[in-house]
């Protein structure tokens, strides 16, 4: 049985893991590789890498750092994402050590690179990550963190997605995001037309609610950022929580394997 | 003793870091083979994944790579394929062009249909007789791909469910696949490596 994942979020700034709340205020947490080793020793499903400042600051993917992750000798799947704007780009990141590359800035820039990308790792290895919020007139719409500008989401975007460029749809909470038990699941109902497997994040904290958000269909994970960082174990004793969700069961040593 | 080497493919887009450190956790050597003259002195030979498989093959052509890769399976000596790794070994596969393949395990790769993509940790059911992941049977490995390996069952060695079984290993004698990446999948992906390269190389 194909399981929904708990995937750990670690999001850096300036080279720190930073906890983020709402988009515009950053706390510092501590060394990035310190807390992906944590997750992966506590055997997390996915651990997500995201640079906030690298695409803003035209730095291009940060790949010193991707390598003394994986130096760690991670064995959990690693997702990154900051500054990849090029094919090449991408592929060096997949090289220095990452699995799968998360996409923003380049969905609003250039589609045809990402079909690039696409092309060259398979879009399996390629998410687009979505930072989405409620306009004054309530709709959802889709946030550009370069330009902090909002718009629909447009049949291009979703065109990368039926062709198979992308394989999955990181929807982010922007306004919520580090709030707890804050996610609105309003904001689904952008691709409630749309075949995506998607990946919530922002504002995802408490069991219930993970819960809810693992037995939808069209959910393939969850992710949660800072939250998993308030305790030891927090993955295990987070999973043991979701008793009705189809994720792999809690790791915590042979027996539990499965 | 000499601890045996591990050559792993480099094909230019493939996660060799990951597998790397894979292989040296479980305690063995390894060496990025991209030319013919790497071939020395390995002892197991490693296709990783990660990437498309029409660039994957020119890559291996473009490096000449393909003959030493047949010779050395011809010899008998063990191969493994991951992920994209392991559909590089059939006969062919249709992701973007219609493209010959390694043609070290008779098959075909082909999109998969209903879901389109098989992205997460699933179990592994092993089946058939073959003895070198039987341990590993009902254990949860981390899976990520659109295209599936379509292989003669008599190689079939595991699978793994999305309502319709999808092959997760094959094995023909000396050549072994994952379609999973155990070097990603914690306790019990090191676990399946370290055997199935023990087996493998006779150890």
């Amino acid at each position: 049985m194909l399981r929904k994942r708990l995937i750990g979020v670690v999001t850096i700034r300036n080279g720190w893991a930073v906890q983020s709340l709402g988009y515009h205020r950053y706390l510092p947490i501590g060394k990035p590789e310190c807390i992906v080793e944590n997750l992966d020793r506590w055997g997390v499903d996915e651990i997500f890498v995201q640079l906030i400042d690298r695409s803003i600051k035209s730095l291009g993917p940060d790949i010193e750092l991707i390598e003394k992750i994986a130096n760690r000798g991670l064995s959990t799947p690693l997702v990154y994402a900051g500054g990849i704007s090029s094919e090449v780009e991408a592929v060096s990141v997949i090289r220095a050590g990452a699995d799968r590359i998360c996409l923003d800035a380049l969905l609003h820039s250039n589609h045809d690179e990402v079909r690039n990308v696409a092309y060259r790792l398979g879009g399996q290895a390629v998410i687009a990550s979505l930072p989405l919020v409620t306009a004054d007139d309530g709709a959802k719409q889709w946030y550009n963190y370069q330009t902090k500008k909002i718009t629909a989401v447009d049949e291009s975007l979703v065109s990368l997605f039926k062709d198979g460029a992308v394989s999955e749809a990181v929807l982010i909470d922007c306004e919520n995001e580090g709030q707890p038990n804050a996610f609105d699941f309003g904001l689904l109902s952008m691709f409630a037309d749309q075949n995506i497997p998607l990946i919530l994040f922002g504002g995802l904290s408490e069991p219930e609610q993970l819960e809810k958000a693992l037995l939808m269909p069209r959910v393939s994970a969850v992710a949660v950022g800072n939250f998993l960082n308030y305790c030891e174990h927090s993955v295990q004793k987070l999973k043991t929580k979701l008793v009705a969700a189809p994720i792999r069961p809690a790791f915590y040593c042979e027996n539990s394997l499965r | 003793m000499v601890k045996p080497l591990v050559g792993v493919i480099d094909y230019g887009a493939g996660n060799c870091t990951s597998v790397r450190n894979t292989i040296s956790k479980i305690g063995l050597r390894s060496r990025l083979v991209s030319s013919s003259e790497d071939f020395l002195d390995i002892t197991i030979l490693l296709i990783p994944g990660v990437g498309a498989f029409p660039l994957a093959m020119k890559a291996l052509n473009d490096l000449k790579l393909v003959e030493p890769i047949r010779d050395f399976a011809h010899q008998g000596r063990p191969v493994i394929g991951i992920c994209l790794g392991m559909q590089l070994l059939a006969d062919a596969s249709y992701e973007q062009d219609y493209t010959r393949g390694l043609e070290l395990i008779p098959g075909e790769v082909k999109p998969l249909a209903d879901p389109d993509w098989h992205i997460g940790w699933n179990t592994l059911e092993v089946v058939g007789e073959d003895a070198i992941a039987e341990n590993s049977d009902g254990y949860s490995f981390f899976f990520n791909h659109s295209f599936e390996f379509e292989a003669p069952s008599e190689y079939v060695t595991g699978v793994a469910r999305v309502g319709r079984p999808i092959v997760a290993m094959v094995r023909k004698r000396n050549v072994c696949g994952f379609q999973f990446h155990p070097e990603k999948s914690q306790k019990a992906g090191m676990e399946l490596m370290k055997r199935v390269i023990k087996e493998l190389i006779g150890a």
